[in-house]
């Protein structure tokens, strides 16, 4: 197998969490290959175990067996520091709640992660993503002055501003009504299209699955099914 | 820094009222701090602008408490001891001695009650030399003179000294040395002549004795005294004091070996006692004046226009006329004989202190007239219905009478501003000191300076060993300055560690809100290390958000802390004039030294109060922190 033609490789991928004195096994040991440039939805019920892939993928928690390769990188052999450089650099991050810092307008927010990076000269990058995802008269509100379906663009401008290779969205729309949930798949769509950017998105809203390449059925922490959309359903 | 300020500086914002309040908190402390540290400076300058401006190394004061006396150098109150101006002579003798100064000083109770006069009574000529930086001010002012045409007193604008010091004596008491060794001093008021029989024959023609006189020439001599016009005089009375320290005031007459004393009470009722001569410790005549000033001494003689009155000390006997026959030196080498009624008019001259001459309005030229409330013990009778018979009963009782006093002086001179106590002081000449105050050949402070100050103990341990001297203590200026300092330095402590107290309840502040916002921001930070974010990025900003309260508490508490200082300075005035001695001058000083560096303090407690929360923060795990905003 060659690697660097996988984004995400996980063999036997297993996550124990330890509540009390209580074991909550998310992750029953799942192999999941997914390809450089593909968009994947993850698909499943509540407690499936969609986020806890997310966050091992993203980098943000660390699994107990198995193993995961993300971009080439062995996670399991990683420090903290470079962990955070993953993050920083190959990484991008969108949640069901935007989660945008609330005192910042929606450039600041996403020049943020630029910020943070040190990489002054891209800051224009900023703009011309948010030019991108359609807020080009919205860039100096506040998230308070902005809809939902605004929030979550500016959110993933923001994950999209240190030009990561894969975007990790958990539930992007789910505090989003259908039109809106609507656009913000076919924007991702676009980005995956055109930016060549490996999208993998948490939802269990079959119709929006179903608008990424391939599905990826997950239930009780094991792949239920895992199929390729040949034909757009809708 | 720079990238987390924007971010730092909104999520302050966010929590306004609380960022604030610790930044009001972080303000106050520094404030505390930042005053303090001018006091300490302030005070430290003016204690040595006082000390230094002492012009005498070394004090030489009846023996007392150490602090006390230091208070009595510096502040002039206090409780004082005397000394007695033949003290002077013998420690003139010490070889180590380079000047020496006698010096009295006497605080007078204002009439209000509010606040003291303090005079000093000094001797200028020796004074002058140990404190050369006591200069007369110049500048233009007005002054109170005279009209040559109509005798009237005029105000005339001048630039120039204001005033100068007192007139040097004119006259001073000759010494005259009789053949015999008796000593008469006094002053030479006149000439005379008389004839005294040498010799008486029989003349065996006349049958009649035939005296053979010889013609003396004499002078006369009379003591110092001073005159007061009858026109001024509104009532003459006696003072008996008695040994017990009791002054009786009224119609004094002598009977045999006893005084009659006819005194009145406030409602004007007479009584009358009698005390044996035993009891009675002198006998005065007072003059009441026009302006409530008493006068006190010996009526020597009256013409139709004066009182002569003179110091009872002195006054025995007020005339004597010696045969130039018997003299053997006149200490002035000849006889000179003086005007007397032009020299000793009833008026003292004063210089005035900057401040006394300022708070007063004085000019030169014009008539001072300081009224004091002075404390006596008087005897008082009462008449009281006895519980017991139920008769009445007559009780002596002995009370303390304010009697109301005016001291005249005339303004000769005002001093120049030196920043130091001596601004609010009043100098008269010595004698005149202990002349109208009573305080005969007494001495509050011999200052002296020596020849080498390293020899100090030694000088010290002569005089100390020289019983002669009495109960002298000898104070050293730099030990006075010492025990003050250790005084205020006791003080001091105590309030640092009030003030770091402060300071570490507003360092628990700083923790306690940053880390408070940390926790609250949970979320946040995870949400930021999700989207890039390193440990050392979250460290920095927190830190950073720190830092910013503190420096922006630095700068607000040194603004309070400039701004009120002055109501801080008034404050601890208050304060440390019931201790005793407060220097003059600004005793809270701001420095740039003290500013800069409270303003760095401030940061530094930022710094360090910023480590644990920044740690905290920088420690949290990304996804528990999503999580736990959840
Ligand atoms: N931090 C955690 N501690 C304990 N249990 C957890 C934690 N995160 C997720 N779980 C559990 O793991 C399972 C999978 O959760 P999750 O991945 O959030 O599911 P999904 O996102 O598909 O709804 C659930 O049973 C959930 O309760
Ligand atoms: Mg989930």
């Amino acid at each position: 197998m060659e690697n660097h033609t996988y984004a995400v490789l996980a063999e036997k991928l297993k996550k124990v969490y330890h509540l009390y004195k209580e074991e909550i096994v998310a992750l029953k040991g799942i192999d999941v290959t997914i390809k450089k440039g593909e968009f994947v939805s993850i698909m499943g019920p509540s407690g499936a175990g969609k986020t806890t892939f997310l966050n091992l993928v993203g980098c943000l928690d660390k699994h107990t067996e198995g193993s995961l390769i993300v971009l080439c990188a062995n996670l399991a052999s990683l420090n903290e520091r470079q962990l955070h450089n993953m993050r920083r650099h190959h990484l991008g991050f969108v949640f069901q709640e935007f989660f945008l810092i609330k005192e910042l307008t929606a450039l600041e927010n996403v020049q943020l992660p630029i910020v943070f990076a040190n990489e002054y000269k891209n800051l224009p990058w900023a703009q011309y993503l948010l030019e991108r995802v359609g807020l080009k008269q919205r860039m100096n509100h506040q998230p308070k002055e902005l809809s939902g379906g605004e929030m979550q663009r500016v959110a993933i401008a923001r994950a999209l501003a240190n030009k990561p290779d894969i975007l990790l969205a958990d539930e992007p729309t789910g505090n989003l009504d259908t039109k809106n949930a609507r656009d913000i798949y076919d924007l991702l769509r676009q980005l995956c299209n055109e930016e060549k950017i490996t999208i993998i998105a948490a939802t269990h809203n079959v119709k929006l699955a179903y608008l990424a390449d391939r599905v990826i059925h997950l239930r009780e922490g094991n792949i239920e099914k895992d199929e390729l959309v040949i034909e757009r359903r809708f | 820094m720079r990238k987390y300020l924007n971010l730092a500086y909104k999520s302050l914002y966010r929590r306004k009222i609380r960022s604030f309040l610790t930044i009001g908190g972080v303000g106050v402390a520094v404030a505390v701090l930042v005053s303090l540290l001018g006091f300490n400076t302030g005070y430290r300058k003016a204690l040595e602008r006082d000390v230094g401006g002492m012009g005498y190394q070394v004090l030489v004061t009846a023996k007392g408490c150490p602090y006390e006396l230091a208070t009595v150098a510096l502040a002039g109150v206090g409780s004082l001891r005397y000394l007695t101006d033949d003290t002077v002579a013998k420690i003139k003798e010490d070889p180590e001695v380079a000047e020496i100064t006698p010096t009295l000083m006497v605080p007078l109770i204002k009439e209000e009650g509010t606040g003291f006069y303090t005079i000093w009574g000094i001797d200028l000529d020796t004074y002058s030399r140990l404190r050369p930086m006591m200069k007369i001010a110049r500048g233009k002012h007005k002054e109170k003179v005279i009209d040559p045409d109509t005798g009237n007193e005029v105000e005339k604008e001048v630039d120039g000294p204001m005033g100068g010091w007192f007139k040097p004596r004119e006259v001073k008491p000759d010494e005259i040395y009789l053949k015999n060794g008796r000593v008469v001093k006094g002053l030479i008021v006149g000439e005379g002549e008389y004839e005294k029989v040498t010799s008486r024959e029989l003349n065996p023609v006349t049958g009649e004795f035939e005296e053979t006189k010889k013609t003396f020439k004499t002078v006369k001599i009379m003591l110092p005294s001073r005159l007061y016009k009858k026109s001024e005089v509104t009532g003459v009375g006696g003072i008996l004091a008695l040994r017990d320290g009791t002054q009786i005031r009224g119609d004094i007459s002598p009977i045999d070996d006893t005084f009659k004393a006819v005194t009145r009470d406030a409602q004007g009722t007479e009584q009358q006692n009698t005390y044996s001569k035993e009891q009675v410790l002198r006998v005065e005549d007072e003059l009441t004046l026009k302006d409530g000033s008493k006068v006190l001494g010996v009526i020597m003689n009256e013409t139709n226009e004066y009182y002569n009155v003179g110091d009872i000390e002195l006054a025995y006997p007020n005339t004597e006329e010696v045969s130039l026959d018997l003299v053997k030196t006149f200490s002035n080498g000849k006889p000179k004989i003086i005007d007397y009624y032009k020299h000793f008019k009833g008026e003292t001259e004063i210089v005035l202190g900057w401040e006394a001459a300022q708070t007063g309005f004085l000019q030169v030229g014009q008539k001072l007239t300081l009224k004091v409330k002075e404390m006596t013990k008087q005897k008082v009778k009462e008449k009281i219905i006895d519980p017991v018979s139920g008769k009445e009963k007559e009780i002596e009782r002995e009370t303390e009478m304010p009697v109301f006093n005016a001291y005249k002086f005339k303004v000769m001179g005002i001093l120049e501003r030196s920043g130091s106590k001596d601004d609010g002081f009043y100098f008269i000449q010595l004698e005149e000191a202990q002349r109208i105050f009573r305080r005969y050949k007494m001495l509050t402070g011999i200052g002296i300076s020596l020849h080498d100050l390293a020899k100090l103990p030694m000088f010290t341990d002569r005089i100390y060993n020289r019983k002669e001297l009495g109960e002298t203590q000898v104070i050293s200026l730099a030990e006075v300055k010492g025990t003050i300092l250790n005084l205020v330095q006791t003080a001091k402590i105590l309030v640092m560690s009030v003030a770091f107290i402060a300071i570490f309840v507003s360092l628990i502040g700083v923790i306690n809100t940053i880390l408070m916002s940390v926790f609250e921001r949970t979320q946040e930070i995870g949400i930021m290390k999700a989207i890039g974010a390193s440990n050392m990025d979250i460290f920095k900003l927190i830190w950073l958000e720190t830092i910013i309260i503190c420096a922006l508490g630095g700068i607000f508490g040194t603004l309070i802390a400039i701004f009120g200082g002055k109501l801080i300075e008034k404050l601890i005035r208050v304060v440390m004039s019931k201790a005793g001695y407060v220097p003059a001058g600004e005793i809270v000083q701001f420095t740039p030294q003290i500013i800069i560096g409270c303003f760095l303090g401030a940061i530094l407690l930022g710094i360090l109060s910023g480590i644990w929360p920044a740690y905290r923060a920088a420690k949290m795990r990304p996804i528990e922190a999503i999580r736990r905003g959840e």
